[in-house]
């Protein structure tokens, strides 16, 4: 059969493309749409206009120092401070754990509710009620640009790493991991989470009884994540040698599925930042793939390339930070690319570049305040600068930017001196320290108020300080030459002080729920545990303390048990035979209903909140307190 | 034939003149009644889905584009987004109606060459909308083959590409397509080869 050619149809050639006006409904309708969707693109040199004028002002106080090697030194265990991020996740209380008695045990009256102040969800028996939201607040991610590796904990020596890192970090006690070497990575619900870094090894433990539920061969390398009944990991399969995303039954440790990766350099491999929301797991993969995947199933839903996240300035240092708000995620990629999708179908809009350095080291903490996401921006200049009031070198500038999460539109920026990250939220308030001064901050509007005056051995506040918050209790917590300082933050300001002495410098790296009361991931020396505020409120015991004669973590353990034998700041892999610094007790209960004191009951003086602290010698403003290794909370 | 309310060069309504709010962007006012001009005919007259796809395109172009626009040339540009919108469409939706699609008249049995279009005034408000409404009665696939090949002057084989057919095939699906829409129209119209 032939096939002529169709000469009578080439006349509708052309013949059907002139304009045809819509109906103008339609067009005011999509008027207005593209106008909003036009309000959502913003240029990068928005976000730069408005910052570097900030930094300008800022330089022109400053004063040069004659040493950076200073700086850098500070710059690098800043950004390790900064590298020791984890994501914990409390429960509303299960259903079924109603422990009733008064066994010392950890009881659900000891578990407040949704103490993370987020929506909780699951009235389901057998799953754990936990916040079906981003963990961007309560115990925030802290993932980093850092040296090379970026990472949300960087620490574990999982594999070639290429910076070098703290063994003592790894070295650490953990009770998290009862009776081994490990760390703690909090907790969901009523399951705990550890390592056994020696047989490289998760350990999921109960929470109440302290038994061992499951023990899968994942080194966790950043943070874990659940949605109630599975456990996101972004980890290390140290017997399959590969590494990716895994998950596991939350109750059983049943393997449900895993995504792995491959890597280019042995196990090292980009953050995941994993988060879990509305049954989807959202993770980064290989620093430039953002995958959707079925919490359930395994399945990729939707992937997508990062815009950004190839920025040559960076290298191979590529982070991902995911926080996702209403229909859509917020992601940073590259270490400065902003970039909004679509959480439904991946569809990206336009990007934002965040106004970071080509720096070798700089900090980026990307996280959400309601309804406002909160860039925490923490770039180490060239020319390190120190300000008068600083005690030492001082080589970053630190910005805080709020956005728009869905526009990228700037609400507002600051740049404050000596930042202390990361943020927290409480209920809607959001704590930014800066210094010694902890201000409320509205994140809508960046109004700020001085909420607390923090007390400081030292005129310009602290080298590692952390800011924590469970939702319902804020905790700020510091070292000193020879104490660990940590303070509750209360509505009407400080609730709560310990103190405990140690025969070494601390650097507070994290503070983390801990089975209704706050764990001080301290280094070196071992970590500190304060329990739940009614047991044991002014008393800071070294985690090793809390133990058994089987090496066993006990809850509300006394430290009259311990063995206080032990070499002060020798950490040995196992309870039994933990070092034993001394817990030092200064009681400085204010109490909401007395008139702010001036001064703390040990005669120490003390600021209000609201008026200006003044700059006191170290000794003078806080006692470093002697070790006594007998010390105890009656003494 | 009953006609298709269309509005066509020259009889813009009253109602659908420009309006004197200010333009999201700059080339709002401009691309917006070529875009659903595009359309309209494209997907057989049916206005709600010409505004769906004019909307698709829209936005597509603000979320991809700086303010000031492309580089290159704005509506060539545009235009490439409206077909790949025009083209998802008929993959997302074409099975559907192609069953949908009605047909009394046994095209198969119309060999290629036996009947040829007459020579259409394509002015004639009457003959475009018949022209229009012969596309609305085609098998979606076939419907998009006409429209690609023939309105948008595309080759056969960026035809064949954007179908994902083979080079054979798709000249097969526009020798069908032509032998249905010249039975349609000829029955419709009554007008004679």
């Amino acid at each position: 059969m032939t096939h002529p050619t169709p000469d009578d149809f080439d006349q509708l050639r052309g013949a059907f493309d002139d304009p045809v006006a819509p109906a103008p409904s339609f067009a005011d309708r999509l008027r207005e749409e593209i106008a909003m969707e036009v309000t959502k693109t913003v240029a990068p040199a928005d976000i730069r206009r408005t910052v570097e004028p900030l930094r300008a002002a800022r330089q022109a106080e400053s004063v040069p120092l004659t040493s950076w090697h200073g700086a850098l030194a500070t710059a690098a265990v800043i950004a390790l401070v900064l590298a020791l991020g984890f994501v914990t996740i409390r429960e509303a209380i299960a259903p079924e754990r109603g422990d009733d008695d008064d066994d010392g045990a950890l009881s659900s009256a000891t578990v407040p509710a949704n103490s993370f102040g987020q929506t909780s969800a699951s009235g389901t028996p057998g799953v754990i009620a936990v916040p079906d939201v981003t963990p961007s607040a309560g115990f925030a991610i802290d993932p980093v640009v850092s040296g090379g590796v970026i990472g949300v904990d960087g620490s574990l020596p999982i594999g070639p790493l290429d910076v070098p890192l703290s063994d003592q970090l790894v070295e650490m006690p953990s009770p998290g991991a009862p009776g081994r070497d490990g760390k703690s990575f909090g907790y969901v619900g009523d399951v705990g989470f550890g390592t056994n870094l020696s047989q490289s090894s998760l350990i999921a433990y109960d929470l109440a009884t302290n038994e061992q539920r499951w023990v899968v061969p994942i080194v966790p390398r950043g943070q874990i994540v659940s949605d109630g009944t599975t456990a996101f990991i972004d980890g290390y399969d140290a017997v399959a040698g590969e590494g990716g995303l895994f998950a596991f039954d939350l109750r059983t440790g049943v393997e449900r599925w895993r995504i792995t990766t491959p890597t280019e350099s042995g196990v090292i491999r980009e953050p995941m930042s994993p988060i879990v929301s509305r049954g989807v797991v959202y993770a980064g993969f290989d620093g430039s793939i953002l995958r959707a995947i079925d919490a359930v199933k395994g399945t990729v839903l939707w992937e997508q390339t990062v815009p950004g996240s190839d920025d040559p300035a960076y290298n191979d240092k590529r982070s991902m930070q995911i926080v996702t708000f209403a229909d859509r995620l917020l992601v940073v990629a590259g270490g400065r690319t902003l970039v909004p999708f679509s959480s439904l179908d991946g569809i990206p809009f336009a990007p934002a570049i965040l106004p970071v350095r080509d720096s070798a080291s700089s900090g980026v903490w990307l996280t959400m305040a309601g309804e406002t996401a909160i860039v925490m921006i923490s770039d180490m200049v060239d020319v390190p600068v120190a300000t008068p009031n600083l005690m030492d070198s001082y080589g970053y500038e630190e910005t805080v930017i709020a956005f728009n999460p869905g526009s990228l539109k700037e609400l507002w920026s600051w740049a404050p001196e000596r930042l202390v990250r990361p943020a927290i939220m409480v209920g809607d308030r959001m704590l930014i320290a800066v210094g010694t001064t902890i201000y409320d901050v509205d994140p809508a509007t960046g109004e700020r108020t001085v909420h607390v005056e923090v007390p400081s051995p030292y005129p310009g506040g602290w080298y590692f300080a952390m800011m924590r918050t469970d939702g319902e209790h804020a905790w700020f917590a510091y070292g000193t030459e020879n104490t660990v300082e940590v303070f509750q933050i209360g509505v009407n300001g400080l609730d709560h002080q310990w103190t405990a002495a140690t025969s070494q410098t601390p650097h507070v790296y994290d503070l983390v729920a801990d089975r209704g009361g706050i764990r001080i991931v301290s280094d070196p020396g071992p970590d500190y545990y304060i329990p739940a505020a009614a047991n044991l409120n002014e008393t800071v015991l070294p985690s090793s303390t809390i133990a058994s004669d089987d090496g066993m973590y006990v809850p509300n353990a006394t430290p009259e048990g311990r063995d206080s034998s032990s070499a002060e700041g020798e950490v040995p892999g196992s309870y039994r035979s933990q070092p034993t610094p001394a817990a030092t007790i200064v009681d400085n209960i204010i109490q909401p209903d007395e008139p702010s004191p001036t001064t703390l009951p040990d005669g120490t003086p003390f600021t209000p909140i609201g008026e200006p602290m003044p700059i006191a010698s170290p000794v003078d403003a806080f006692p470093i307190l002697p070790n006594e290794p007998d010390a105890s909370p009656e003494a | 034939m009953g006609g298709i309310a269309i509005d066509m060069p020259g009889r813009r309504s009253a109602a659908a003149s420009p309006t004197t709010a200010t333009p999201p962007v700059p080339w709002f006012d401009d691309a917006l009644p070529r875009i659903f001009g595009y359309f309209l005919p494209r997907v057989g007259g049916s206005v709600p889905l010409a505004e769906d796809l004019t909307q698709e395109t829209m936005l597509a172009a603000v979320r991809a584009l700086p303010a000031q626009g492309p580089n290159g040339e704005l509506m060539p540009w545009l235009f490439g987004i409206a077909r790949n919108k025009l083209v998802d469409h008929y993959r997302r939706h074409g099975r559907d109606r192609e069953r949908a699609g009605p047909s009394n008249l046994d095209v198969e049995a119309i060999a290629e060459g036996d009947t040829r279009l007459p020579v259409l005034d394509l002015h004639a408000i009457h003959t475009r909308d018949a022209i229009v409404q012969t596309l609305a009665t085609l098998p979606a696939r076939q419907r998009l083959a006409i429209v690609l090949r023939y309105l948008d002057d595309l080759s056969v084989e960026d035809v064949a590409d954007a179908l994902d057919l083979s080079l054979q095939a798709t000249e097969s699906l526009l020798a069908r397509a032509r032998r249905a829409f010249r039975a349609h129209y000829l029955a419709s119209s009554g007008d004679t080869a």
